[in-house]
C-alpha cells in the first residue's frame, strides 16, 4: 500500500493513523503460533500412525518434512508479498499458472479443509466422551460430544465470534510448557534404562509405506500456512509474515519430533507399535499417568480438549474463507460470497460448512464407524494429502510467476527454492500415493485407498472442466478468478475504466425500460 | 406525519439513520461497514458537491479547502489536499476511522440525535440515541419508494441504493415487499457505473468489506 507522498518530509498523517489500526508484529506471530498442536498432533495423529502402520521413525520424518517445509515457505512468503488474497493456496496456483488450474486448485483446498476440519470432530468426541466416562461416569457417545462441539462452532461462524486469542494463547503456552517437561521426563525414564536414539535413524523412516509416514506429518504441519492471510494488514508485513511463517514451522518441527520421540523413549522403540494399538486413543496419557499422576494426565486431556475445539474452529474459518472468496469471484454460487450486515460473517459460506460438517457426524454415527481411526485419521490425513497436493503446486505456480518477472526478489526465494520443494513434495507425494493402503491400514487392493485421494482428481477435473466453461460462456467471472475480495459482486456492477470527468444527469430514460413495472 | 422527516437529507447522515434498527435505535451494521459505509457517504457528497473526484483510483480535491461549508468536509477535503498520493481504499480505511463519530455529531446538531450517557461495567461511555424512532423508520421507507417508482432517482439516492448494497443494509431495511425489487435495484446500480466516481467509491466499499472477511478482519 502507498504510505503517503514519499518526497514529503512531513510523515503522512493517514498513514500514521491506519498504521495504528494494523495488526502488530506480536499479533501475527501469535496468530500463526497457534496452528501449533502438539498434543493433538502426539497423542492423535502419532499414536494412530503408529497403531496403524508403526513407523517408528515418525520424529526424522518431523524434522526432514520440517526442512523441506520451510524451503518451500521462501518461495511462498515471497509470492505472498505481490499477489491478493495471499491466505488462499489457489490464489498463488491461478496467479502463477493460470486461471483453470487455479479453479482446479481451488476445489481441491475446499475438500481438503473440509476433511481436515470434520476429522477433528472424530477425535473432538472421542477424547471428550472419554473425559465424561472417566470424571463424571457420564455415558456419553462420541458423536454427542462432536454435536455439541459442532454446534458451538456453528454459532461462533454464523455470528463471527473468535475464541479471544489472548485465551488461545495462554492455552497454547501451557500446553507448550506441558509438553516441554513431559518429554524431559519421559528422556529422564528410558525404557530399558538407556535413551534410544532409534527414532532418528533413517532405516526406522525410510521402509516400505514411507509414504504414510510422510502424508502423516504433512498434516500436522497444516496451519503453517496461515499467516499470510494479514499480507495486507499486518504492520511491516514484508518481514512479519515470513517470520512468523518460520517461526511456526521451527515450533512445530522441534515440538513434534522431540515429543514423539520421548515417547519412543519412555516406552521403548520397539514398542510403541504395540502399545498404541492396545490403546490407540489414550496413550499418551496412560504415559502420562505413569510420568507424573492421573491428575497430570487429566489436565493434558483437558487442554488436549480445547486445542481440538480451536483447530476445529480454525479450519472452519478456513473453510468459510476460502469458500466466500470463490463465492465472491463468481467461480462457486455468489449467495456464498455475502456478508451478514449486523455480523460481518460470511454466513452462508459458515453454514455450509457447518451442514457438511453435520452430515459426516450423522453418517458415521449412524454406520458405527470408528470415530479415531475412520473419521480423525483417515479423513484428517486425507485432508493433508490434499494439502501436500497444494504446496506442490504452489511451489510450481511460484517458479512460473517469478520466471515471468522477478519482481525483485532473490533467486533463491524466486527459483532455487520452490524448485527444491517442487521435487522432494513430489518425492513425498509420489510415496505418499504408493502408500496409501499403508496410511489407511486397508488391504492394498481396498477401493478406498484410491477412494480417499482419487477425490482430489475428481475434484480437480470437475473445477478445470467449470473453469473451461467459465472461460468460453462467461469471461467475465473467468478473469476475476484469483482476485479474492476485488472480484466483481453480482451486486455492484464493475465499470470498466473511471475516464468519465463530466457528471453526466442520471440516464433515466436507457435504464428505466430494464427496471420491469414499476411498483403500484 | 412529520414532513420534514421524509426529505433529502446528506447521504452520509441517511445512510447512518438507516443503518439503525426501528425498534432498538442500535446500529444493525457491524462496526467496520458502518465506517466505511459512512466514510463513503460523506466522499460521496463531496463528488456530488464537485469539489472532489476520483480518477485513477486516487482522490482529486477539485476545489482548494478555505474553512467554508460543513467542517467534516473540509477536514476531508485539507487531508485529500495535503496528501494526494493515496489510493481509495487508503483514503476509505482513513476516514472510516472517524466516519462514525463525526456524522452521528452533525446528527447530533440536526436534532436527529442526541447523546446518552450508558453505565457500563467500569466507566460510562456516550452512545447515540435517535431523538425520535418514527424519523428513524421513516427514512428507509422513503428510499423504499424511491426504488418502488422503478425509475432512476437523483445521484444522491442513487449513490445511498449503491452504500446499502455494499454494505449488505439493503436487504434488512426494506420492509414491505417491493414489486421487482431486484430490477429497479439493478436499474439503479447500473446508472451508477454512468458515473465513474460515485461508482469506484461504492465499489471500493464492498471490496473492503469482503477483504475483511478474508483477512479475517472485523
Amino acid at each position: 500500500m502507498p504510505s503517503g507522498n514519499p518526497s514529503s518530509a512531513t510523515p503522512s498523517a493517514v498513514s500514521a493513523s491506519l498504521a495504528k489500526d494494523r495488526l502488530g508484529v506480536f499479533s501475527v506471530i501469535m496468530f500463526a503460533m497457534t496452528a501449533a498442536a502438539p498434543l493433538l498432533v502426539v497423542s492423535g495423529l502419532v499414536v494412530s500412525g503408529w497403531a496403524g502402520f508403526g513407523i517408528v521413525g515418525l520424529p526424522l520424518a518431523f524434522v526432514v518434512l520440517g526442512l523441506v517445509l520451510a524451503v518451500f515457505s521462501a518461495g511462498y512468503v515471497a509470492m505472498a508479498r505481490h499477489i491478493t488474497n495471499a491466505g488462499a493456496f489457489y490464489s498463488y496456483i491461478a496467479h502463477g499458472t493460470n486461471k483453470t488450474l487455479g479453479v482446479g486448485a481451488s476445489l481441491i483446498a475446499l475438500l481438503a479443509y473440509n476433511m481436515l476440519q470434520v476429522g477433528i470432530y472424530g477425535f473432538f468426541g472421542v477424547i471428550g466422551s472419554g473425559l465424561l466416562a472417566d470424571k463424571l461416569h457420564w455415558d456419553v457417545s462420541w458423536w454427542v460430544v462432536a454435536l455439541v462441539g459442532w454446534l458451538l462452532i456453528a454459532i461462533m461462524g454464523a455470528l463471527r465470534v473468535d475464541i479471544n486469542s489472548k485465551i488461545i494463547g495462554v492455552l497454547l503456552a501451557i500446553e507448550i510448557v506441558f509438553v516441554l517437561i513431559y518429554d524431559v521426563v519421559a528422556l529422564g525414564h528410558p525404557d530399558g534404562g538407556s535413551v534410544s536414539v532409534a527414532a532418528f535413524e533413517p532405516k526406522n523412516l525410510f521402509v516400505a509405506g514411507v509414504g504414510a509416514a510422510f502424508a502423516l506429518v504433512i498434516t500436522a504441519f497444516t496451519g503453517f500456512e496461515a499467516a499470510p492471510v494479514f499480507a495486507e494488514e499486518a504492520k511491516h508485513a514484508r518481514k512479519t509474515i515470513p517470520a512468523a511463517t518460520y517461526l511456526a514451522l521451527a515450533v512445530m518441527g522441534i515440538l513434534y519430533a522431540l515429543t514423539s520421540w520421548a515417547l519412543t523413549v519412555t516406552i521403548g522403540p520397539g514398542n510403541v507399535a504395540g502399545a498404541a494399538q492396545k490403546d490407540p486413543n489414550f496413550l499418551f496419557f496412560s504415559t502420562a499417568a505413569r510420568l507424573f499422576n492421573g491428575g497430570t494426565a487429566d489436565l493434558a486431556l483437558l487442554l488436549l480438549f480445547t486445542s481440538l475445539f480451536a483447530a476445529a474452529v480454525s479450519f472452519h474459518n478456513s473453510v468459510a474463507r476460502y469458500s466466500f472468496a470463490l463465492g465472491r469471484e463468481g467461480v462457486l454460487p455468489r449467495v456464498l460470497g455475502t456478508t451478514n450486515a449486523r455480523t460481518g460473517a460470511p454466513l452462508v459460506a459458515s453454514v455450509t460448512q457447518t451442514v457438511i460438517g453435520l452430515i459426516v457426524i450423522v453418517v458415521y454415527a449412524m454406520a458405527g464407524w470408528d470415530p479415531t481411526q475412520k473419521l480423525f485419521f483417515w479423513l484428517g490425513t486425507t485432508g493433508g494429502f490434499g494439502i501436500l497436493i497444494l504446496l506442490i503446486g504452489t511451489s510450481i505456480a511460484a517458479i512460473i510467476y517469478f520466471g515471468r518477472d522477478s519482481r525483485g526478489e532473490s533467486i533463491w526465494s524466486r527459483l532455487i527454492a520452490p524448485v527444491l520443494a517442487a521435487v522432494a513434495l513430489g518425492y513425498v507425494f509420489y510415496q505418499t500415493v504408493k502408500a496409501f493402503p499403508n496410511l489407511l491400514v486397508v488391504a492394498s487392493d481396498a477401493p478406498i485407498a484410491w477412494i480417499l485421494p482419487g477425490l482430489y482428481a475428481a475434484m480437480f477435473v470437475i473445477g478445470v472442466l467449470w473453469a473451461l466453461y467459465l472461460r468460453s460462456s462467461r469471461p467475465e467471472v473467468y478473469n476475476a478468478i484469483g482476485l479474492g475480495a476485488k472480484a466483481v459482486t453480482g451486486l455492484i456492477p464493475a465499470a470498466d475504466a473511471y475516464v468519465v470527468e463530466q457528471r453526466p444527469a442520471p440516464d433515466a430514460e436507457s435504464v428505466s425500460e430494464d427496471a420491469g413495472t414499476p411498483a403500484s | 406525519m412529520n414532513s420534514r422527516s421524509l426529505e433529502p437529507i446528506a447521504i452520509a447522515d441517511d445512510f447512518y439513520l438507516m443503518a439503525l434498527d426501528e425498534r432498538t435505535g442500535r446500529p444493525r451494521l457491524h462496526n467496520r461497514a458502518m465506517g466505511l459505509g459512512l466514510a463513503a457517504g460523506l466522499l460521496c457528497e463531496l463528488v456530488i458537491d464537485e469539489r472532489l473526484t476520483v480518477k485513477n483510483d486516487r482522490l482529486i480535491a477539485l476545489v482548494r479547502p478555505d474553512g467554508a461549508g460543513d467542517p467534516i468536509h473540509v477536514r476531508m477535503l485539507e487531508h485529500v489536499h495535503a496528501e494526494p498520493d493515496h489510493d481509495l481504499a487508503v483514503w476509505l480505511s482513513f476516514f472510516a476511522q472517524s466516519a462514525v463519530d463525526a456524522v452521528a455529531d452533525r446528527l447530533v446538531g440536526l436534532g436527529y440525535l442526541t447523546v446518552e450517557m450508558t453505565r457500563g461495567l467500569l466507566k460510562s461511555k456516550p452512545v447515540y440515541v435517535p431523538v425520535d424512532m418514527v424519523q428513524v423508520s421513516w427514512r428507509s421507507l422513503r428510499i423504499e419508494q424511491v426504488i418502488a417508482r422503478g425509475s432512476v432517482p437523483e445521484w444522491p439516492e442513487c449513490a445511498l441504493v449503491g452504500l446499502l448494497c455494499a454494505t449488505g443494509l439493503i436487504e434488512p431495511i426494506l420492509v414491505n415487499n417491493v414489486v421487482d425489487l431486484n430490477a429497479h435495484v439493478a436499474a439503479i446500480l447500473g446508472a451508477l457505473v454512468s458515473d465513474p466516481p460515485l461508482h469506484a467509491l461504492i465499489f471500493q466499499v464492498e471490496a473492503l468489506i469482503a477483504a475483511g472477511v478474508l483477512g479475517s478482519r472485523k
